[in-house]
């Protein structure tokens, strides 16, 4: 494979979607201009070929791909959280290289196309990785819920963490960017899309716990030592909204939103507490 | 007294203890409990300072019968006390950890009463935690030095980690500072734990599933800056810390003047660039195969404002200088400025591919800008390297570096350390400037 042919692919946005993309690139010998999710407008005069996803052909390459190298795969499924807007060409480029290269793939550093893709694991990874550390949970009534803004859709990578952590709570973690929530509860774990959450106000008992990690966190800092760059090269400001602790405009509580708050959680919402409460 | 005044007063007295990580143990989730330990450690967030919390570092209480001179809890120092009750502080543990504020605690203490007293409300706590709440976060604990043997025991098996602070470099700064600590009430307890580290690793507890002591190690932290020890008397007792006693870590903590006393150096800042410079060159010791001799001698006793140690011992050795990197050893590599554990790894296996140039050594992800001066791939320097005094000196002294020194000079005093002239210069030149004026 070689020059790109004069051409942009759709597809449906899903991992073996892409799949057949390269099922596609592999099978004609060509690379695409562009990959284009459906409905994604157009922004080329290229003519566009949708390609559908076919789970045949997209099992096959992950099959082979596979056989190829656990590595190269594991990265392509992490890779395919990013939300980089060159993700799925990037990845469609990296499983070409890799059919072409055979095994020992991902030891190709050298080759941009190989380190695109290391690069991209490597950021979704990272991120979810701060947010294991940074999410904080909010009490109610028994059920833990936190807030997070990532960049990477990085949901399916954090749960397990905390519910090796917390086999015995309820959770739930809401990803504000992507409009899904994560579940847990008694052992079992589940994602599902959610449009908004709006949680009730703190109760005092959650509100107390709150003020006393902002008392210690301000306590904690030594004042002859002060160093606020060192503190945003640590931790960067992206992740400040939903840190209770962090200093901000009013330091907003970790879950309240803006806007006029509804009495009570929608219908969804309700469900979704009301369930992870009865353990 | 409320708990919100207990805390402010209890973390308060705790910050300045150096170490808050939650590295070195592994333990999974206890059954039907909570909280589990990553090898590496967590940092749930960072603090104005740009410290990382990771613990939540308090102590049990700050009366003290104690009169430690440069001790903020000292008994003649007017300030308000507190306790906290054991299962008061155990049930704060477990609301903070279960809203991911923390990995887990962090417990020191005043000696309240005596040592055995303090040491035994301490256990409480733990008791609490690991008994009651089957919680399997880390739990950092200090042992009171003068507490009974079978007490500091069973701190040890409950706790990821036990440690005893040395608390100043030399044991004449002790019975100056802390009249009433003595070195071997200090060292008496760093053995015992040693010891007791070491059974983890027989027959019994391996096979019988017996509760590891301390299983993420001893550490322990000593104030810098507040007593006259010279840089090379410090980084001596650490390495005779590691050797003897198989400390995890040793931490510094440069020394912030808290109280008022004749003995200790008044209105001073803290040694800031000291401390990051202990904490590289403890980096050094531990990592990296150098000795304390190596780094400093009685000739020069004080690391170079200017330059990391590494650096300073590269200057001062130029005769082993410049490396080839393809076939220079690991360890020789790692001597090398610019070049950490990571980079000479990836070097390692690289090079058994193919031979390595100044490009593909980019690739890897070598960073150069101070290596360059120091090695050779396949021979050659690298292509259009302009080596001029100021050229040097910028690679040579980090950002950090130069902040650390921006802010101990407010003055805006110079910190380039030659006149405005660029002239080129050899190479030979430059490092014999440097070695001659660092
Ligand atoms: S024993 Fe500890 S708390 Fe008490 S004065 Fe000395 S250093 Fe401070």
């Amino acid at each position: 494979m070689s020059d790109r042919a004069n051409l942009i692919y759709r597809y449906d946005g899903s991992l073996p979607g892409l799949l057949c993309c390269v099922f596609e690139s592999c099978r004609t010998g060509r690379l695409p201009l562009d990959i284009w999710e459906d409905g994604e407008p157009s922004t080329s005069l290229a003519p566009e070929l949708t390609i559908p996803a076919d789970r045949e052909e997209a099992a096959q390459v992950w099959r082979r791909l596979r056989q190829l190298s656990h590595e190269a795969a594991r990265w392509t499924e992490v890779g395919f959280l990013s939300g980089a807007e060159d993700k799925a060409l990037a990845l469609h480029d990296f499983l070409c290289e890799a059919f072409r290269r055979g095994r020992g793939i991902a030891g190709f550093l050298g080759d941009p196309v190989v380190a695109r893709a290391f690069q991209l694991q490597r950021q979704v990874h990272n991120e979810a990785h701060l947010l294991l550390e940074f999410l904080r949970f909010e009490d109610h009534q028994g059920v833990l819920a936190a807030r997070i803004e990532p960049k990477a859709f990085v949901l399916p990578l954090m749960g397990g963490h905390f519910a090796a952590r917390f086999p015995g709570e309820a959770f739930l973690i809401y990803d504000v960017a992507h409009g899904a929530v994560l579940l847990h509860q008694g052992g079992r774990m589940e994602i599902r899309p959610l449009e908004d959450l709006v949680l009730d106000a703190p109760s005092p008992e959650e509100a107390r716990f709150q003020e006393l990690w902002r008392r210690y966190y301000d306590t904690i800092a030594i004042k002859e030592r002060l160093n606020p760059r060192c503190r945003m090269n640590h931790c960067a400001k992206r992740f400040w909204n939903h840190m209770l602790e962090m200093p901000g405009p009013g330091a907003p509580k970790a879950l309240e939103t803006s806007g006029p708050r509804p009495e009570k959680l929608p219908p969804e919402g309700q469900a979704l507490l009301a369930g992870a409460a009865q353990r | 007294m409320e708990l919100m005044e207990k805390l402010e007063i209890l973390s308060d007295a705790a910050k300045y203890d150096a170490s808050c990580t939650s590295s070195g143990s592994s333990r999974s989730t206890p059954e039907g409990g909570l909280g589990n330990c990553h090898i590496a450690g967590l940092c749930h967030s960072f603090a104005a300072d740009g410290r990382c919390i990771s613990l939540l570092k308090v102590l049990m209480t700050n009366y003290c019968v104690y009169d430690c001179r440069y001790c903020i809890n000292r008994r003649s120092n007017d300030v308000p006390r507190a306790a906290f009750a054991p299962r008061e502080l155990a049930d704060l543990t477990i609301q903070f950890y279960r809203r991911n504020y923390i990995e887990g605690l962090f417990l020191s203490s005043g000696v309240m009463k005596d040592a055995d007293h303090t040491a035994e409300r301490m256990l409480r706590v733990l008791e609490i935690l690991r008994q009651e709440y089957r919680f399997g976060g880390y739990i950092h604990v200090k042992a009171i030095p003068g507490a009974d043997d079978a007490i500091i025991r069973r701190l040890g098996l409950l706790a990821d980690r036990i440690s005893v602070n040395i608390e100043m470099p030399s044991s004449q700064s002790l019975v100056r500072l802390c009249p009433e600590k003595t070195k071997s009430s200090i060292l008496g307890p760093m053995g015992f734990i040693r010891d007791g580290i070491r059974e983890n690793s027989s027959d019994i507890v391996r096979y019988r599933h017996a509760p590891q002591f301390a299983p993420a190690g001893q550490s322990t932290q000593m104030i810098v800056g507040a007593t006259p020890e010279n840089d090379l008397t410090i980084l001596r007792l650490t390495q005779g810390l590691y050797r003897k006693y198989q400390l995890k870590r040793v931490f510094f903590s440069a020394y912030v003047p808290v109280v008022q006393d004749a003995l200790l150096p008044a209105g001073t800042k803290p040694p800031l660039l000291r401390e990051h410079r202990l904490y590289q060159a403890d980096w050094l010791l531990r990592f990296y195969g150098f000795a304390a001799e190596e780094l400093l001698d009685e000739e020069h006793p004080s690391f170079s404002p200017y330059v990391d140690p590494k650096c300073n011992w590269a200057l001062n050795h130029l005769d082993r200088f410049p490396v080839e990197v393809n076939t220079a050893p690991y360890e020789t590599l790692l001597r090398v400025p610019g070049i950490g554990v990571k980079s000479a790894q990836r070097i390692l296996t690289a090079r058994r591919h193919s031979r390595l140039d100044w490009p593909q050594l980019r690739k890897i992800g070598v960073v150069l800008k101070r290596a360059q001066y120091f090695l050779l791939c396949g021979g050659r320097a690298p292509e259009g390297l302009r080596v001029t005094q100021d050229g040097v000196l910028r690679a040579l002294i980090s950002q950090k570096d130069r902040e650390l020194l921006a802010a101990q000079h407010p003055q805006g005093e110079q910190l380039s350390l030659f006149g405005p002239t660029q002239e080129q210069l050899t190479r030979e030149d430059v490092m014999q400037c440097l070695t001659g004026q660092i």
